[in-house]
């Protein structure tokens, strides 16, 4: 079966001030349905940097990016590679692919309703529905990622609800776009703890449910652990290690994610 | 589908080939932004020295005395008997009455605008810092200031105090302190929420220990930008007092009251009003740029950063 | 250790009904602590429990509205400014944010002498010698000191801020969230570095934190907040073993540690860490 999407040989160069900065260097990756495949990484190994490549979010004109980035959304069509080929961004990006977004304080605009927004999303997907399907279908979605009491945060305003609501919030909206593939940039990493646990429960609830396939970025291996089936460990702009979630955490092969798994504090009491 | 890539050292820029381009690179932002920002310091230098150079060198240069008349020489057009710009309605040369005016035009600018400079940002950091009473009342004066009619009152105060060249440079200042004022508040707003402010009271600094050694210097840069930027605007607010009659008192040349002495024969000789007025354009357009362009340079206030810069300074600082 | 010091000795740090009210709004409602000489104490819980705002009292930048904060029997929660400088020395805090926590336009050389001048150590030189040594100290080379903070990765300026507090002399180390910015391997070295102290310098430790790992390696006693009020304390090792508290329980399951999480995604994982996850 043809993966959702395949990444080969993908190459990002960022053009600063100070030169020309190679973030990703040649990467390959498949993510198929009602798979979770991890980029995991720290800070400046290029992770996030290949999932804006892999939607086309970079800057123009400041990223330069080559190799492949193909999307196969509808099974019947053929594949497309949306850097040879555009155009077909749009309509891949908000049917086939979305975005959840690291920051979900910053992601809404503070100035329209939850549900102005999205309804907005609603009437992207389907058009001719009337002002009462769109909501009674927004509602429908918010059940979905249990936000509690959906009529009314339907009327709230972003600032009215937390951190962990918000990102709820923007889930719905990307599943009103009913996406096949799900792209997570550290959904959980600007959430408290203990909401973290409730939004990745979520995403494992949506997947066993609807079979999406999602690509995820962390930089928290217990992240990582819990909610993927494939790994990659990222580090300047290559893959260390990759492979299954349990052999890469349980066995690693290289020095660098072993380097990793040894730097988590751990709850046991044996380090202490 | 377990595979282990082989390990690539750090040198990312190694074995593969790069697909930058040099047409490429010369389009992307950063590029063109250095060279915008190159050209405008370039252009906007080349301007300013072409007006303040001279200037300065009005007294050294050989040209004849600003104010000695020649009514046998009225009105001659430029270039005509070693006079580069002509000679004025009473036969003195213009190019000696525009230098000389240059001198008492950028000396009321220099010392307005430092004036205004100072009152500006002692005024915004204390305001600033202190805030409560202290920043109700300079952001009140500021306000009022802003909502006077500004060139009235400046008449007004020429009117009743006399047009010497302290009250001139004061007149201007006053007009242009506010500028500062918010400019450097707003930037010691910003400073007195970082964490290092409150590592400072943690050690037990002082409160104005801690304005001197830490909020001042981080902030003085880039209201000091604006402070240049300043200096066309006093330039041209002089040149607008001398030219409605306000501006320092006679024998001395401006370039306002040579505007206005001119245009009374525009239509029979346009270079007593047009040239001095084309070395005022040019002296605050060239500042203007000059101005923009380090400020574009220095990083800038509120200039966007975007995903590219920061993942680099992240690659820099997990390497290290 | 804590314990060690026996009942009769006055603690290190004695806070009693610390409250502070921002408006109507109550962020710390009567917490009571207690931290002997040497001893290192944990406060953790969710974000808006009121666990940095206890820490900003700690070192006064905020003045709480109620209770008190005892420094070795002197309480220091309402003094003002003046008569506070001199007991400034004595706490000092490393600050959560590796970016804003160093003024910008200073040398690292500078920004870890500035306390000895307030101090009024030695001249300029012997400072900066000073300052050199302490730079070493918290594993940072000599040529380090010429630096400006940009110049350093989030790590470096960790252990600039670290030194800085040592320059102070201190007796009592309040960490706020020092390492949660930090990358994992990086944060492995600083809290190695904080242990390190912990062990040389007798030093007496209160650590802010979310993540219960850091916790367990860097503190003995522990204090679990929620909704600005104490929830539950004892021994470090205790209460993260057997938590006996709601909160406790939800903050234990929701620290996702890799080597305890076993199958192919297992939704069982997060059972205790979400709300009514009976769905």
């Amino acid at each position: 079966m043809t993966p959702l999407l395949e990444v080969a040989d993908l190459q990002v160069e960022l053009v600063t001030d100070r030169g020309v900065v190679r973030a990703v260097d040649g990467v390959g990756l498949h993510v198929g349905a009602g798979e979770t495949v991890t980029l995991i990484g720290e800070s400046g190994s290029g992770k996030s940097t290949t999932a804006m490549a892999v939607l086309g979010l970079l800057p123009t004109g400041t990223a330069v990016v080559t190799g492949v980035v193909r999307y196969a959304i509808d099974p019947d069509a053929t594949p497309v590679d949306v850097l040879t080929t555009p155009k077909a961004l749009a309509a891949v990006r908000g049917r086939g692919v979305s975005l959840i977004p690291q920051d979900p304080m910053t992601a809404l605009s503070p100035v329209h309703t939850v549900g102005s927004q999205l309804g907005h999303a609603i009437r992207l997907r389907s058009p001719g529905l009337s002002r009462t399907q769109i909501r009674d279908r927004g509602i429908e979605l918010l059940d979905q990622v249990h936000v509690p009491r959906p009529e009314k945060q339907w009327q709230a305003y972003p600032h009215q609800l937390s951190g962990g609501m918000l990102q709820r919030v923007l889930i719905a909206i990307t599943l009103a776009g009913e996406p096949r593939l799900l792209v997570a940039d550290e959904p959980t990493s600007a959430l408290d703890v203990t909401v973290q646990a409730g939004i990745l429960d979520l995403l494992l609830e949506l997947q066993e449910r609807t079979g999406i396939g999602m690509l995820l970025i962390t930089h928290d291996l217990g992240v990582a652990r819990l909610v993927s089936d494939r790994i990659h460990v990222m580090r300047s702009g290559v893959f260390v290690e990759s492979g299954e979630v349990e052999q890469v955490v349980g066995n690693p092969r290289s020095d660098y994610t072993r380097k990793l798994i040894a730097a988590v504090p751990s709850l046991e009491g044996a380090s202490a | 589908m377990s595979t282990t890539l082989p390990t690539r050292p750090d040198e990312t820029l190694g074995e593969r080939p790069s697909a930058v381009t040099p047409a490429l690179a010369a389009r992307s932002p950063a590029h063109r932004r250095a060279r915008a920002a190159r050209v405008k310091i370039w252009i906007g230098g080349i301007c300013s020295a072409l007006v303040v150079l001279p200037v300065l060198l009005a007294t050294v240069l050989p040209l004849p005395d600003p104010n000695a008349q020649d009514l046998s020489a009225r009105r001659l057009a430029p270039l005509t008997d070693g006079h580069l710009f002509g000679t004025d309605q009473l036969g003195r040369d213009l190019l000696a009455r525009v230098l000389s005016g240059g001198q008492v035009s950028l000396t009321v600018g220099i010392l307005a605008v430092c004036v205004s400079g100072l009152i500006g940002l002692v005024l915004g950091c204390l305001a600033g810092f202190h805030g409560g009473w202290v920043d109700a009342v300079a952001s009140r004066l500021a306000e009022a200031q802003l909502a006077l009619p500004l060139l009235m009152m400046l008449l007004l105060v020429v009117a009743l105090f006399g047009s010497s060249i302290p009250v001139i440079t004061a007149v201007i200042a006053i007009a242009q302190w506010p500028e500062v004022f918010r400019l450097t508040r707003s930037l010691v707003l910003v400073e007195r929420g970082k964490p290092y402010i409150d590592a400072a009271r943690t050690l037990g600094l002082g409160r104005l220990a801690i304005l001197l050694r830490h909020v001042v210097p981080n902030v003085v840069k880039p209201a000091s930008l604006v402070v240049l930027l300043l200096l066309a605007q006093a330039v041209l607010l002089e040149s607008a007092l001398s030219y409605l009659g306000a501006g320092p008192e006679r024998p001395f040349a401006t370039w306002g009251r040579i505007v206005s002495d001119g245009q009374d024969y525009i239509t029979t000789s346009w270079w007593i009003a047009t040239l001095p007025g084309l070395v005022i354009v040019l002296l605050v357009v060239g500042v203007n740029l000059l101005g923009d362009g380090l400020r574009d340079r220095s990083g800038g206030i509120g200039r966007p950063r975007f995903l590219g810069l920061g993942a680099t300074r992240d690659a820099k600082g997990a390497k290290a | 250790m804590s314990t060690s010091t026996g009942t009769a000795a006055t603690p290190h740090l004695q806070v009693r009904g610390l409250t502070v009210t921002f408006g109507d709004f109550t962020a710390v409602d009567g917490v009571d602590l207690s931290v002997d000489h040497g001893g290192s104490l944990a406060v953790v819980g969710g974000s808006g429990c009121g666990k940095s705002t206890i820490a900003r009292c700690l070192v006064r930048l905020i003045r709480p509205t109620a209770g008190s904060i005892e420094l070795d029997g002197v309480d220091v929660a309402q003094l003002p400014e003046r008569k506070l400088r001199p007991h400034r020395r004595k706490i000092q805090m490393i600050f959560q944010d590796p970016y804003g926590s160093l003024d910008p336009h200073l040398t690292a050389g500078r920004i870890v002498a500035e306390p000895l001048a307030v101090r009024g150590i030695g001249g300029r030189a012997e400072r900066e010698r000073r300052a050199v040594e302490l730079l070493d100290r918290v594993g940072l080379p000599a040529s380090a000191a010429a630096r400006r903070p940009s110049e350093f990765s989030g790590g470096q300026r960790q252990r600039i801020g670290i030194a800085r507090a040592l320059a102070s002399d201190p007796e009592l180390l309040v960490c706020d969230e020092a390492t949660s910015a930090l990358d994992v391997s990086v944060q492995a070295q600083v809290l190695d570095l904080l242990r390190e102290l912990q062990r040389d310098t007798g030093l007496t430790f209160v650590v802010i934190a979310h993540n219960l790992g850091v916790v367990r390696e860097i503190t003995d006693h522990i204090v679990v907040m929620s909704h600005g009020k104490v929830v539950e304390t004892g021994r470090t090792a205790d209460v993260l073993d057997s938590p006996s508290h709601e909160v406790t329980q939800r903050l234990r399951a929701a620290a996702l540690d890799p080597a305890r999480i076993s199958g192919r995604k297992p939704r069982a994982a997060l059972a205790g860490a979400v709300p009514g996850a009976a769905r």
